[in-house]
C-alpha cells in the first residue's frame, strides 16, 4: 500500500504523522519527499548510509562553432540564454533543463552537462525503518526530478509512506500522484479548514480516495473541521489531540508514539481502517 | 512608505496569526498577502473585494488533435513526462511549457498557450487596503504572482500615501521567499521552538542572508520548549538578528483563532495581548 | 552614443525614471548625437522568470552603450556587462534630468550588481 501524507498549509503535523505512523507499523519504508526542507530525520536520527547525487542537465555552448543565428536564444520560454557581444550567455539558475536548445542548434554547438540539483540519502534507522529521505540544493527551483527521484527507491515489497511537501503545488502533486491513498492532515482553526478544502479539491481531481486526521484537536474547534468533513462525505481517521507534553516532545524530535505506545495501536487501526476502504474500492471496482 | 515581510521558512509558527494582529495595532496601512499557494490572511481580516484581475503567466502545450498523427514524438522529447504515452495527451501539472514538443512535432499539431494560473484581488479591509491572490492547483510560478501582488501593493500604498506596507511572506525557502523580500526595509522572522522549526529558520535565513536587508525575531510558542529557544537566541546574536519578542503559548490566541479574532483586539489585557503590543512597538523603532 | 534609461511610462524626457531594471515598463532610448529620444515598452515586464537577462538583451539589441537605471540584478548586470553595457546609478525623478547627470559626469557607474533580483 502506498500512503502520502500530505496538507495543504503547513505545520499542521504532516511529519508528526508520517513519522508517528510508520513506527507503529511493520514492514514500512518511509520516503520524505519534502525536499525542500525533510524534516522526518529530526524524529528518526537516522544514520545515512547510502547516498546518491541527482543532477539535471543544463546547455554547454561551443563558442567556436556558433554562428550567432540567436535561434536557441529565440527559442529559450525562459530566458536562459541571451546573445551579448555574439557570444551565448546560459544562465543555468533559470534552465528548466527541457533540452530544446540543444536540439535547436544548426550548428550541433550546445551540448548538455550535468548540474547537481540534490541528493537522496539512505537510511536504515535504528527503528528498523527503511527510510530515504530527499533534497533539493539551496537556490534551485525544481523538487519534482529529485521527487522522481526519490519515487524510484519505492520497495513494493513493504507498506510505503510519503511525506509530501506541504501546500498543492507541483512538488505535492508528484508525491501524491500515484498513490493509493492520502491523508490529509489539518488543524481545526479557521487556516487548517481553507487549506483543507485546497487539498480535499486537489485529491478530488487526482481522483484519489483520501481521510483526514486532525491534528492538535480540542473538543471546543473540531466542529471547524467536523461539519465540512460531514457535509462532503469525508472520513476522519483520527484526532490527536493538543497536549502540551506532545508538543513538547514534537519539539524535542521524539515521535510520541515512543513515550505513548497506546497510540501505535491507534494509528494501527487507521492503517486497518484505510486498507478496508481499498480493498472495498477495489471490490466494488 | 516603509515595507516589511513577515516570513517563517516552516509553516505553522504563527506568522499569519502575528500579521493580522500587527494590522489591527497599525490601524492604517496596506497589507499584502504573498502566500499565494495558500493564502490565509484574509480569514482574520476579512476583506472585501473590489477589483479581480487574471493572472496568466504559465505556456502550456495545447494539442490539435485533429493534426495528430500519433507519431509519439512529443512523448519521446519530453522532459518533463507530461506527454502520456499511448494517447499522447498533455498532463497539464507536469507540462512546463518548455515548446519542445511543439518545435519537434512534424504535423504541427502543438502549440504554446498563455493560460490563466491565478486570481489577484484589490480589496479592503478595516485597516486599509489589501492585495491578495490565488494559485490555481498545479499552477507553479508562484514567484512571479508573488511580485504582482507586491508591486500592486506598493503601488496602492503610494497612491494613498501610507507610511507602511505589511507582507504576509511566502512559506518555504524557494523563489516565492525571495520575491516577497527583495526592496523591502525589515524581514521580520517568525519561529518556534523545535528542531525543525530552528532548522527552517536557519535555512531561511541564509537563502537570504545576502540581500542585506535588516531582519528581528521572533520566538513564538517559546516556553513550549525553551531550551530550544534559548539556541535560537543564541543563534539570532551571533547572526545579528535582533530578538525582538518571546511570545508565550497561550490558550486565549487557540480561542481567538478558533473564532476568527484578533486577540489584540478582543482580550486587550491578556498577558499575550502585551506581548504583541512590545512587538509593535519594537518594530516601530525599528523603521523610524 | 545610445543611452536607455528605465523609465516607468510613456511621456518622453519627462518620463518617470523606473527605479528597477528587469520589469521597468519602458525604457527610454536616448541618442545624444541628435537627443532624439525613443521609448520602448519592455517585453520582459511580462516575463515569467528571466526579466533582467530579456531586458539585457532588449537594450543590447538597441545598440544601447550605457544605462541609467535605479537598480540591476544580478543576472542583469551579468549579461549587460559581457555586452559591454555601462550601468550607472541614478536617482533623478525624469529621464531627461538622469540623461544630464550622465553627460554632467554626476553619477557612479555600478560595479557590482545592487538591486535584488526578483523574479
Amino acid at each position: 500500500m502506498k500512503l502520502t501524507v500530505l496538507s495543504g498549509k503547513g505545520g499542521t503535523g504532516k511529519t508528526t504523522v508520517a513519522v508517528n505512523m510508520a513506527l507503529s507499523l511493520p514492514n514500512i519504508q518511509l520516503l520524505d519527499a519534502d525536499v525542500e526542507e525533510p524534516n522526518c530525520q529530526y524524529f528518526l536520527k537516522p544514520e545515512f548510509n547510502q547516498s546518491e547525487e541527482i543532477y539535471r542537465k543544463i546547455p554547454e555552448i561551443d563558442q567556436t562553432k556558433c554562428t550567432a543565428c540567436r535561434k536557441c536564444v529565440d527559442f529559450c520560454e525562459y530566458n536562459a540564454l541571451a546573445m551579448m557581444l555574439d557570444e551565448v550567455l546560459v544562465f543555468p539558475e533559470i534552465c528548466h533543463s527541457c533540452g530544446g536548445c540543444e536540439k535547436i542548434c544548426p550548428e550541433n554547438a550546445i551540448t548538455e552537462i550535468d548540474r547537481a540539483l540534490g541528493v537522496l540519502k539512505h537510511s536504515a534507522s535504528e527503528h528498523d525503518i527503511d527510510f530515504w529521505q530527499g533534497e533539493l540544493n539551496i537556490g534551485e527551483e525544481s523538487s519534482v526530478p529529485v521527487i522522481e527521484a526519490l519515487k524510484e527507491k519505492m520497495d513494493f515489497k513493504k507498506d510505503i509512506i510519503i511525506d509530501a511537501q506541504p501546500g498543492t503545488t507541483c512538488p505535492t502533486i508528484e508525491a501524491v500522484a500515484d498513490s493509493d491513498y492520502g491523508i490529509l492532515v489539518t488543524e481545526p482553526t479557521p487556516f487548517g479548514l481553507s487549506d483543507l478544502k485546497i487539498a480535499s479539491q486537489l485529491m478530488d481531481e487526482l481522483k484519489i480516495p483520501y481521510g483526514v486526521i486532525i491534528n492538535r484537536a480540542e473538543e471546543e474547534s473540531d466542529h471547524i473541521i467536523e461539519n465540512y468533513c460531514e457535509k462532503n462525505n469525508i472520513d476522519i481517521l483520527l484526532k490527536i489531540p493538543f497536549k502540551r507534553e506532545f508538543a513538547y516532545l514534537y519539539s524535542d524530535g521524539i515521535p510520541f508514539v515512543i513515550d505513548y505506545p497506546e497510540w501505535q495501536e491507534k494509528f494501527k487501526t487507521v492503517f486497518a481502517e484505510i486498507r478496508g476502504v481499498l480493498d472495498e474500492k477495489n471490490y466494488s471496482n | 512608505m516603509k515595507k516589511i515581510t513577515v516570513i517563517s521558512g516552516k509553516g505553522g509558527t504563527g506568522k499569519t496569526t502575528l500579521v493580522s494582529n500587527l494590522a489591527y495595532l497599525a490601524e492604517d496601512l496596506v497589507l499584502a498577502d504573498c502566500d499565494v499557494d495558500a493564502p490565509n490572511l484574509h480569514l482574520l481580516l476579512n476583506p472585501e473585494v473590489e477589483e479581480t484581475n487574471i493572472f496568466k503567466s504559465n505556456k502550456l502545450a495545447v494539442k490539435d488533435n485533429s493534426k495528430c498523427v500519433d507519431c509519439g514524438i512529443c512523448n519521446q522529447v519530453c522532459r518533463f513526462n507530461a506527454v502520456s504515452p499511448i494517447s499522447y495527451e498533455i498532463d497539464p501539472y507536469k507540462c512546463e511549457g518548455c515548446g519542445v514538443c511543439v518545435e519537434m512535432c512534424p504535423e504541427d499539431a502543438l502549440s504554446l498557450e498563455l493560460m490563466e494560473t491565478g486570481e489577484i484581488y484589490n480589496s479592503t479591509t478595516r485597516f486599509g487596503p489589501m492585495i491578495h491572490a490565488n494559485l490555481k492547483i498545479g499552477s507553479d510560478n508562484s514567484g512571479k504572482l508573488v511580485s504582482e501582488v507586491r508591486e500592486k501593493a506598493v503601488k496602492k500604498g503610494e497612491k494613498l500615501n501610507k507610511d507602511l506596507i505589511l507582507i504576509d511572506g511566502s512559506p518555504g525557502i524557494g523563489c516565492p521567499v525571495i520575491s516577497s523580500i527583495t526592496g523591502v526595509d525589515l524581514v521580520l522572522f517568525v519561529t518556534e521552538p523545535s528542531k525543525s522549526g530552528f532548522s527552517d529558520l536557519k535555512r531561511v535565513a541564509q537563502v537570504i542572508k545576502h540581500f542585506n536587508i535588516p531582519a528581528l525575531a521572533v520566538i513564538n510558542k517559546y516556553d513550549i520548549n525553551k531550551a530550544i529557544s534559548q539556541e535560537i537566541e543564541e543563534y539570532l546574536e551571533e547572526e545579528k538578528i535582533e530578538l525582538v519578542g518571546k511570545i508565550s503559548f497561550s490558550s486565549i490566541v487557540v480561542d481567538s483563532l478558533r473564532n476568527a479574532e484578533l486577540v489584540v483586539e478582543q482580550k486587550k489585557e491578556a498577558k499575550i495581548s502585551q506581548e504583541i503590543v512590545d512587538i509593535w512597538n519594537k518594530i516601530k523603532t525599528n523603521i523610524k | 552614443m545610445k543611452i536607455a534609461v528605465t523609465a516607468s511610462n510613456n511621456n518622453g524626457y519627462e518620463s518617470e525614471v523606473n527605479k528597477h531594471f528587469g520589469r521597468s515598463p519602458f525604457f527610454a532610448i536616448v541618442d545624444t548625437k541628435d537627443d532624439e529620444i525613443d521609448l520602448i515598452k519592455n517585453s520582459a515586464a511580462q516575463a515569467s522568470s528571466g526579466a533582467g537577462v530579456q531586458a539585457a538583451q532588449l537594450i543590447s539589441d538597441q545598440g544601447v552603450e550605457v544605462l541609467l537605471s535605479g537598480s540591476v540584478g544580478p543576472k542583469a548586470y551579468t549579461a549587460l556587462s559581457s555586452g559591454d553595457i555601462k550601468m550607472y546609478i541614478t536617482k533623478d525623478d525624469t529621464v531627461g534630468k538622469a540623461v544630464e547627470s550622465f553627460v554632467n559626469d554626476e553619477l557612479s557607474q555600478l560595479s557590482s550588481p545592487n538591486g535584488t533580483p526578483r523574479k
